[in-house]
């Protein structure tokens, strides 16, 4: 029973610390070069103003500004309308190693 | 005139709490490990608990420290060169966080469970091997942050150069 116990023990500690290095390793972002580029919104932190947008293979960091122009269709939308999933079309500028977006277009 | 903005900004909370993980952990690692060392009945056996207790209160610390750090991201990501170096100085902070969290309950065990001397000595080593290994990224984690504050100026107010908002 004690075995049983400290194996089980062995177990959980392994699989729980395999996980924190997964969580360290799923989170990269990528850095581009200035231009427009056309991606799925994969996850939207509202309480920043930030998305991050997956484009090729690349995961883009995206925090909006005041100068931010975030149009869904034809018509101006606002932050709230962002959602995990969207197809966007986003303008961004390098500065840096920062990625200031200057346009986003919620294309569905 | 331009003003100087108020000190207690949303952003300064971080270091206000990152520093008291960085030395529970560090610490409480050594005083674990050193622990091990020596034998539990003699003079030096209050390493042991002595370095459970810092760890315990190390890793609630070091997620007080990863919320107050989401806080200060949304307010100066967006002024940052190279945003990047955030993102990697989260993530691991989140690594190391998650590894102090998982090495403590199954130290605990080992305090309370007695006997099956293989396998306990092999917890130990993994115990023992995920707090070292923690400690090394928190050096890390600290160091990248060090460099946000250091190299970029997060959060860090530039006076002007006449002074005028300390008259």
């Amino acid at each position: 029973m004690l075995r049983n116990e400290l194996r089980r023990a062995i177990v959980i500690t392994v699989v729980l610390l395999a996980s924190s290095l997964t969580v360290v390793a799923c989170e990269k972002t990528d850095v581009v070069e200035s231009g427009t580029y056309e991606g799925t919104v994969v996850n939207v932190e509202a309480d920043k103003d930030e998305i991050y947008v997956e484009s090729d293979g690349k995961k883009l960091e995206l925090y909006f500004t005041d100068q931010t122009e975030l149009m869904k269709g034809e018509e101006k939308a606002e932050f709230s309308a962002l959602e995990t999933g969207q197809q966007v079309k986003v303008t961004v500028e390098k500065k840096g190693k920062r990625l200031d977006p200057k346009k986003v277009v919620i294309l569905e | 005139m331009p003003q100087l903005p108020d000190f207690w900004r949303v952003e300064v909370f971080h270091p206000l709490t990152v520093h008291a993980p960085l030395a529970l952990l560090v610490f409480g690692t050594l005083c674990r490990i050193a622990g091990q060392l020596v034998s539990g009945d003699g003079r030096l056996g209050f390493l042991t608990p002595a370095g459970r207790l810092l760890l315990g209160v190390g890793a609630v610390a070091a997620w007080a420290a990863i919320w107050t750090g989401s806080l200060a991201d949304g307010e100066v990501g967006r002024t940052l060169c190279d945003p990047t170096v955030a993102k990697t100085h989260e993530n691991v902070a989140w690594g190391v966080a998650i590894t102090f969290s998982c090495a403590l309950p199954a130290d605990l065990a080992l305090a309370i469970l007695k006997g099956a001397d293989r396998l306990r000595r092999g917890l130990v080593t993994l115990v023992l091997l995920a707090y070292l290994g923690g400690a090394g990224a928190l050096g890390y984690a600290g160091h990248l942050g060090a460099t946000l504050v250091y190299q970029q100026g997060a959060a860090v107010y530039h006076p002007t150069d006449a002074c005028t908002e300390f008259e």
